[in-house]
């Protein structure tokens, strides 16, 4: 579909597009040997920003619309072929704005191949007042498969009249290389619970995000390192050890989105550095 | 009238039921905020019961109850609930107030918990707590309702009673958040079940993972 097809006003609603990315390796790199990226989405160059592991290749995502509308279907598939290495991250939040009755929905779909490292590493959504969104996300490992997925969400009301988003409702499946379920990590929440003194997240808290690091006990990070870096950036972190071995699971909680995306930054390099066996490079934003 | 009684019976704390041991995440809660209100605890609480016991443990319990009599049935939902819940203290604590609760129903001897207790021994299961409590619950004779609102009062319960030990409110206190929360645990047993177990508190799961590596501790999580 070309830009000049895409439907405006009342006869958008209800965008659905599917991005897919397949990286494999070759030639001492890791090459985005496919993608199809219709608007909204928006991709960058692959970027190899890492003088340890320049086979690590680094793609910003972006939503060339300014967010997520009503009723869009946003479908992201990410393949990381064997022995190749990843880093999908984003320049800036994702605005929801109001889906008024067309809840909308942004699915991700990440396949990491045989010996091959995936970080996913988004900033947070922002939900605007009357936002409502589902997120599904599905991992599938391979065999000596690593992958880092990070999130958050943050809630604004532009008018500052304390309006909530209207929910969130989010799933994250995990998939071993016989193809069995390791974590499934599902949620609901209402803006409204999420509000004054007797928000779920506790009276000062305007955001939080969820992190799974997975992989073998031997390269992750130690829960008690997370925490301690995390406690330095503002942000009130519990990690421990997922269902079946799958590896870490971090949640996380703060005043801002801000403070999450300096933690999911965070978590980031200590994965990279527990799994990679270096220190990484500062994604530029 | 014998229903309600068996769910009074099962609900009660002096019941072996081993969740004395668990604060679920209280403890942890506790010492990182420091002053904690009781109006701060039954606001946890209530959290607690929207977010993780109606839409996850009462679930998990329910379709243990409907299973009971297929215990390989059972098995699958308690393998479900050990992959939904991500938190590890909470993961542990489940598996572990399970089996208190099954050896007490094995020792009375209440239909069905022997063999689901040599399942669960055996590595076909983990024995989570919910799973269990649908179990041996329907071996005892109570009605799901019944169950329904024990399970959900012990949730309740449980709370308030590591409140007290911890020094967070008075025994008094305690049982006006009690009597506050009455009619949200009502409200909550007689809505819809979920499709799906889920639940959503990551304040209780921040706290639950930052305690499991603290020097010292009264609760297991």
């Amino acid at each position: 579909m070309k830009p000049g097809d895409y439907a405006s006003g009342e006869a958008a609603i209800g965008r659905s597009r599917r991005a897919d990315l397949v990286f494999a390796r070759g030639g001492g790199r890791s090459a985005l040997i496919r993608q199809t990226v219709p608007y909204p989405f928006h991709v960058t160059k692959p970027f190899a920003l890492d003088r340890d592991r320049p086979d690590l290749a680094t793609l910003y995502l972006q939503s060339a619309s300014g967010g997520i509308y009503r009723g869009d279907k946003l479908d992201l598939s990410l393949a990381v072929k064997a022995g190749a290495a990843v880093h999908v991250t984003s320049q800036a939040a994702t605005v929801v704005h109001d889906t008024g009755a067309y809840p909308a929905r942004q699915t991700t779909a990440l396949d990491v191949g045989e010996n091959a490292f995936a970080a996913l590493t988004l900033d947070p959504l922002v939900m605007f007042p009357g936002s409502a969104l589902e997120v599904p996300t599905v991992v599938r490992l391979a065999r000596g498969a690593l992958a880092i997925v990070a999130d958050g969400v943050a809630w604004h009301d532009f008018k500052a009249l304390g309006r909530p988003f209207a929910s969130l409702k989010a799933e994250t499946l995990v998939h071993g290389p016989d193809g069995g379920l390791l974590v499934c990590d599902r949620s609901t929440v209402a803006g409204e619970e999420l509000l004054g003194p007797r928000s779920l997240l506790g009276p000062v808290a305007a955001a939080y995000g969820s992190a799974m690091l997975l992989g073998p006990a031997d390269r992750l990070p130690s829960a008690s390192a997370i925490e301690t870096t995390l406690d330095g950036l503002a942000c009130w972190a519990g990690a421990s050890a997922l269902p079946h071995g799958a590896g870490l699971g971090v949640r996380m909680i703060a005043a801002n989105g801000g403070a999450v995306t300096r933690a999911v930054e965070a978590l980031f390099a200590l994965g990279v550095e527990a799994m990679l066996g270096f220190a990484p490079a500062r994604r530029p934003k | 009238m014998i229903g309600a009684l068996l769910a009074i019976w099962q609900a009660d704390t002096a019941f072996p039921s081993g969740g004395f041991a668990f604060s679920n995440g209280l403890e942890g809660l506790a010492a990182a905020e420091g002053a904690f209100s009781a109006d701060d605890l039954e606001a946890v609480i209530e959290g607690a019961l929207r977010r993780r016991w109606a839409s996850a443990d009462r679930l998990a319990m329910v379709r243990a109850f409907d299973r009971a009599m297929d215990l390989d049935a059972v098995a699958r939902v308690d393998h479900e609930v050990e992959t939904t819940i991500v938190s590890e203290p909470f993961r542990a604590g489940s598996r572990r107030n399970g089996a208190s609760l099954l050896a007490s129903h094995v020792r009375i001897g209440t239909p069905g918990a022997g063999e689901w207790q040599a399942l669960v021994r055996a590595g076909r299961a983990f024995g989570h707590l919910a799973v269990t409590q649908g179990v041996v619950w329907r071996g005892a004779g109570l009605d799901l309702t019944g169950a329904v609102l024990a399970s959900g009062y012990m949730t309740i319960s449980n709370y308030t009673t590591a409140a007290v030990r911890l020094g967070v409110v008075g025994a008094v206190a305690a049982q006006t958040i009690v009597r506050h929360l009455l009619p949200v645990l009502a409200e909550l047993a007689a809505s819809p079940l979920p499709d799906r177990i889920e639940s959503f508190s990551p304040r209780l799961d921040v706290a639950a993972a930052r305690h499991a590596r603290a020097d010292l501790r009264l609760f297991s999580n």
